[in-house]
């Protein structure tokens, strides 16, 4: 994909033609993050999953058409993505805490319980 | 030409209008999330990502003012950066909470194990302190089981005594088993001279035996009975037999016998062995005789 691009960039061999690589990788690595991070899982966390991979498809689509405007649109929808893909992240991440914190909470009363 | 003018200036005011047109949907909601973040527990706990969140809402600041073409992409990102850090900061509240009660509970796990070891080293010390009693109340028994051995060993001996000395006094006394104990009778005319209450040196000899024999279990309680024939006065009987039976009782006790253990009294003609009416009955019933009391107390110690 990258070096399809790449390939692309050079052929355009135009600046402002050159597709938003970092901007995709940098979406990329979000999305799947957040996807690791059992996003899917976590309502809150899900919507921005969603929308990430909405922007993402939206980005690659307009990038496919080639052209400027097309690109910085892509570019500008793929900082979206990137920006809902790390949210969606932290908030798997932080239903996860949530979870061990009320798990440790339970443990200890539980302890208490049995111990007294 | 008025009308150009009037379209410059309407363009011109549009221009202007765009210029300085109202913030985007996407920026309200982009400073509103970040004034929502800062004034929340973010500032103290994630400060970098709330930074990166006034960053990012700076650029969709600076992006509104000159009205980049990206402004609302921009107002949008800082949007998610805000909101990013307040749930960086609520995460940090539950890793928190978590370590704390983790904490908490390992505290609670050492001190349960510390009085859980406490509690064990109790109830070892009672364990042994329980089985020391054991061994005590048992060492106790043994002692209990010692003497009582000891107790029937020494009725068992003065048992075998006793019969030896029944053997030996049966060559020249009576010796009879009765219910009030093992009598001795010693012929009167052994012992004594007509109406005398003194031993013959014969009647000493012959008590030493008896004497010797007696030492050799001086437990026993010892009741020595003097009596008459039913010749003379009663009064006088009874003396003349306390006499006597006191004779025999002095005799025995300076023998060594123990003298508390040893009664005498004089019983006159009464309880006749034999006939008075002839010669050899009143001879028998002339008498001193020696009780042995059952040995009553020996065994029972």
């Amino acid at each position: 994909m990258l070096a399809l691009f790449l390939g692309a960039a050079l052929l355009g061999g135009c600046a402002t033609t050159r597709p938003p690589t970092e901007k995709m990788e940098s979406s990329a690595a979000s999305i799947r993050g957040a996807e690791q991070a059992g996003a899917e899982n976590v309502p809150r966390a899900a919507l921005y999953l969603q929308l990430a991979n909405e922007q993402s498809a939206k980005a690659k689509t307009l990038i496919a058409s080639g052209g400027e405007d097309n690109m910085k649109a892509a570019a500008n929808l793929l900082m979206r993505a990137s920006a809902d893909g790390e949210l969606a992240i932290a908030l798997a991440d932080d239903d996860k805490a949530r979870l061990a914190a009320e798990q440790a909470v339970a443990d200890i009363q539980t302890f208490k319980q049995q111990t007294q | 030409m008025t009308n150009r003018i009037l379209i410059a200036g309407v363009l011109a005011t549009l221009g202007f209008a765009a210029c300085a047109s109202s913030p985007s949907r996407e920026l309200l909601d982009a400073r509103s999330a970040y004034a929502h973040a800062s004034a929340g527990p973010a500032a103290q706990a994630v400060p970098a990502d709330l930074h990166i969140a006034r960053v990012s809402l700076d650029k969709a600041e600076d992006a509104f003012h000159s009205d980049a073409s990206n402004q609302r992409d921009l107002a949008y990102v800082a949007e998610r950066k805000a909101e990013l850090a307040e749930v960086l900061a609520d995460r940090a509240g539950h890793t928190e909470t978590q370590a704390d009660a983790e904490a908490r509970l390992g505290k609670a796990k050492d001190a349960n194990h510390l009085q859980t070891k406490e509690e064990l080293e109790r109830t070892k010390s009672n364990l042994a302190s329980s089985e020391q009693n054991a061994a005590n109340s048992e060492k106790r028994a043994d002692t209990a089981d010692t003497h009582a051995a000891e107790a029937d060993k020494r009725a068992a001996e003065s048992d075998r005594k006793m019969k030896a000395m029944q053997l030996e006094l049966a060559k020249w006394a009576a010796v009879k088993e009765e219910p009030r104990g093992v009598v001795i009778t010693l012929s009167g005319s052994v012992l004594f001279a007509s109406d005398k209450a003194a031993l013959l040196p014969e009647a000493k000899t012959r008590l030493g035996q008896v004497t010797a024999a007696l030492l050799e279990t001086k437990e026993r309680h010892l009741d020595v009975q003097g009596y008459t024939d039913s010749q003379g006065k009663d009064a006088y009987n009874v003396d003349l037999s306390q006499r006597r039976a006191d004779a025999v009782r002095m005799y025995l006790v300076s023998q060594g016998y123990p003298p508390d253990l040893i009664v005498a009294h004089g019983a006159g003609k009464s309880l006749p062995v034999a006939d008075n009416a002839t010669a050899e009955g009143r001879a028998n019933n002339r008498r001193v005789e020696i009780v042995i009391q059952p040995a009553s107390g020996v065994t029972m110690k």
